[in-house]
């Protein structure tokens, strides 16, 4: 029976007793040097006391004894022994490192498809009144955009508008259009029917029509609570994030994404709805695909802002074409239009920030 | 009664306070060292190369399994770790798993941060008063502040129950929330009294949390006054206060200087180069501004800080055991200098280079005197505690 000096702690005192160990064929037998049993460690009671990095003597675990062998020949010969204590070789740890990655891209992938389930659930539950003060809110928050144009005439033929355009429609809220002076050519949908038009849009507009289909196609993502949703479901996968990760940097990062743009079904649906509002309100659809057209291609170094957040693939504008309304009447007197493009008139000119044009 | 190991403590502290920093290693030269019979019995052999190696593994790893992976990451850097300390010739052990950190983790997103992400949802969509937002807002910051201070204790009683040497189990009793609070009371009447309360800060926890600290069945004991480090720490605050000005100052000049170099030669083109120059140019000024802060900070505190451990360890006894800590001003500046660039660099998972350094240092600078560490035995209270998934969350504070 090979025999090997070993150092022991017993589990019980803090006392380093120098002892023999040998290898018998159910388990480990332990002897003081001078002669004298003390205890013998079955093998299917003992742990092998894993290292990382190099390897230092074996140690064994019994409960809280420890036994401590420094001979390079005693590992084999213990394995030969025992040969459930031999670590795993590498082809089964790399099987179970490539277990545990499928098994934690599958969570996240579950997790990730529910998402969209949880969003619907967290809109349902939302009340219209609270999705109105949330857009107000939000409204007011965003300086960014610039002042608020409120010259008098100008708010009164843009609400004209909007009433006409959501006359014979049943929205879940009461729509509430503004102007802001920022001369970047876009225009914002906010929860609880909260658009904002930026100035930039508006000088770009060259009929009431034209605004017309921009604001019905706003609308209707405020309508079906597309803003709301983008919103509830970036906080969802911060709060996610931050559950998996256990810090939400690339949470924040995805919700940043998921909040900034629109999906295609979401404007071609969109797209649908507008063309609905403006049948309804009897105008006529050739202004929005020119406007769209003329946005789609223009030139003019500022226009791509619109499709930032509004990715515009050539067939949607098929699609709007296609689905043309006729209209009997323009969507605004000649005077109100007159009124509305002068509604920023008592408000300076706001540049975009990161475009500023050489004096 | 003037040769107790603090009054002695207390006395090199005070000798060196006008000598160069690093009197202290060198010891007092006439009389014979007070510390004859403590010796380096602690040492410290981790290799950075093979951490590195560890530490390369696991990440890569815990970001393939998008994050889980990090219980297990953590576990094995930790055994590691104490694997490589070693008292009298024998190495501590950890045996914690992966497992049960994970699994408390999994309960802890249920207890605290599924209601906490549900608050914060509600007080986003549910359209409250504004005023009911921002108390809402302030006060899901305060219950996260609160439960980093218990996961802080929490986090030391796993680490410590999971710490073996010659199979004799350490821990940690006492109450987490109890620790909570009186952190919590320190960390208000920090503002309260500029920062003048941080000597009894330190006394105060210390204490407590070294009367619940044991080895088998025998506890720490810590015995110290806050007054004796108020020097310490008032030149420390009044250094803090003109260094700021001087960093404000530099700062201004900064601003100053790159204003003056872009609108005296007229009147500026804003084109996109412009904006991306004075946005970088603040973007660097802020970033080296934190940077210099934080370092002339650490720097002008670190004789406090060396101050504190020299004390700590006078004050601190176990059993028959006691302890002295000898490190030069500069050593502790370097360490925690160190450790402060490793923890920006990397967004803080540099850690268990921060640990490594630190074990290092403690390893160097601490001296036992070991008499009876025989005599220690198992204690007969239940020994492995369940993991603290807070302290997965939301302890950075300690090391490891």
């Amino acid at each position: 029976m090979p025999d090997f000096p070993a150092t022991y702690v017993d589990g019980v005192t803090a006392v380093r007793q120098s002892v023999r160990a040998s290898l018998g064929e159910h388990g480990i037998a332990l002897a003081k040097l001078e002669g004298g049993y003390i205890t013998t460690w079955g093998y299917d009671e003992i742990s092998l006391l894993q290292d990382e990095g190099a390897h230092g003597p074996l140690r064994l675990a019994r409960d809280l004894a420890r036994l401590t062998i420094d001979r390079p020949d005693f590992a084999e010969a213990l394995y030969a022994a025992a040969p459930h204590l031999r670590p795993p070789a590498l082809p089964g740890r790399l099987r179970r490192a490539l277990a545990a990655i499928a098994g934690s891209v599958g969570a996240v992938a579950v997790v990730w498809l529910g998402l969209p389930l949880l969003t619907e659930g967290g809109v349902a539950l939302i009340p219209t009144a609270a999705e109105e003060r949330l857009g107000d809110r939000e409204v007011e928050g965003l300086r960014i955009l610039g002042e608020p144009c409120r010259n008098a005439a100008g708010q009164a033929a843009l609400d004209r508008l909007v009433e006409r355009l959501t006359a014979k429609v049943e929205l879940p809220f009461h729509a509430k259009v503004a102007v802001a002076s920022l001369e970047v050519v876009n225009a914002f949908a906010f929860p609880g029917g909260r658009i904002v038009v930026l100035r930039g849009l508006l000088d770009q507009a060259k009929s009431a029509d034209e605004l017309a289909g921009v604001l019905a196609h706003e609308l209707t993502h405020a309508w079906k609570r597309h803003p709301l949703r983008h919103q509830m479901a970036s906080a969802g996968i911060g709060v996610l994030s931050e559950m998996i990760l256990g810090y939400s940097i690339s949470g924040n990062l995805g919700a940043f994404v998921a909040e900034l743009t629109y999906s295609r079904s979401e404007e071609a649906e969109a797209d649908a709805g507008a063309l609905v509002l403006l049948r309804q309100a009897d105008i006529s659809s050739a202004g929005f695909a020119d406007f769209f057209e003329r946005l789609n291609h223009g030139a003019e170094a500022s226009i791509p802002a619109y499709l930032s957040n509004h990715p515009s693939p050539a067939d949607r504008l098929t699609a709007v074409r296609a689905g043309a309304v006729e209209g009997s009447t323009p969507a605004l007197s000649p005077a109100d239009w007159t009124a509305l493009k002068g509604i920023c008139a008592n408000v300076p000119r706001r540049s975009p920030p990161s475009r500023g044009k050489a004096p | 009664m003037t040769s107790t190991p603090l009054d002695r403590a207390i006395a090199r502290m005070d000798s060196s306070a006008g000598a160069p920093a690093d009197s202290l290693r060198k010891g007092p030269p006439a009389a014979p060292p007070p510390t004859d019979t403590l010796s380096p019995a602690l040492s410290y052999d981790g290799s950075t190369g093979e951490l590195f190696r560890l530490w390369l593994k696991t990440t890569v790893l815990a970001i393939l399994t998008l994050g889980f992976y990090r219980f297990w990451g953590r576990t094995r850097i930790r055994r590691y770790l104490w694997s490589r300390l070693s008292l009298l010739e024998d190495r501590f052990e950890y045996d914690g798993t992966g497992m049960e950190l994970f699994v408390r983790f999994l309960l802890v997103v249920a207890v605290v941060l599924l209601p906490l992400g549900a608050v914060g949802l509600v007080l986003q969509f549910a359209g409250l008063p504004l005023p009911w937002v921002v108390a809402g807002r302030y006060a899901s910051f305060f219950v996260v502040f609160f439960l980093s201070l218990v996961g802080h204790y929490t986090g030391q009683r796993y680490r410590l129950s999971r710490s073996l040497w010659r199979g004799i189990r350490g821990g940690l009793d006492g109450s987490a929330w109890n620790y909570g609070f009186r952190a919590l009371g320190y960390a208000a009447l920090g503002p309260l009294t500029l920062s003048l309360i941080k000597p009894w800060q330190y006394v105060g926890l210390w204490r407590y949390e070294a009367r619940y600290t044991r080895l088998g069945s025998r506890y720490l004991v810590f015995e110290g006054r806050g007054r004796d480090l108020f020097k310490a720490w008032l030149w420390a605050v009044i250094g803090g206060f003109f260094a700021a000005l001087g960093v404000m100052l530099l700062l201004g000049l900064a601003v100053g200087l790159v204003l003056a170099l872009v609108f005296l030669p007229g009147k500026p083109t804003v084109t996109p180069q412009f904006v991306l120059t004075v946005v970088g140019g603040a973007g660097v000024l802020y970033v080296g501004g934190f940077l210099a802060v934080s370092i002339v900070w650490l720097a002008i505190t670190a004789r406090f800080e060396r101050n504190w451990l020299v004390y700590s360890a006078a004050g601190t006894r176990f059993g028959e055991i006691r302890f002295a800590l000898e490190a030069a001003t500069r050593d502790v500046r370097r360490l925690r200098i160190g450790n402060f660039l490793i923890w920006l660099v990397t967004l803080g998972l540099g850690w268990p280079f921060v640990a490594h350094r630190t074990l290092r240092f403690y390893a160097k600078t601490l001296r036992l005197d070991l008499g009876g560490i025989e005599k220690l035995s198992q204690s007969e209270q239940p020994s492995r505690p369940p993991a603290s998934g807070l302290a997965e969350l939301f302890d950075t504070a300690g090391f490891a």
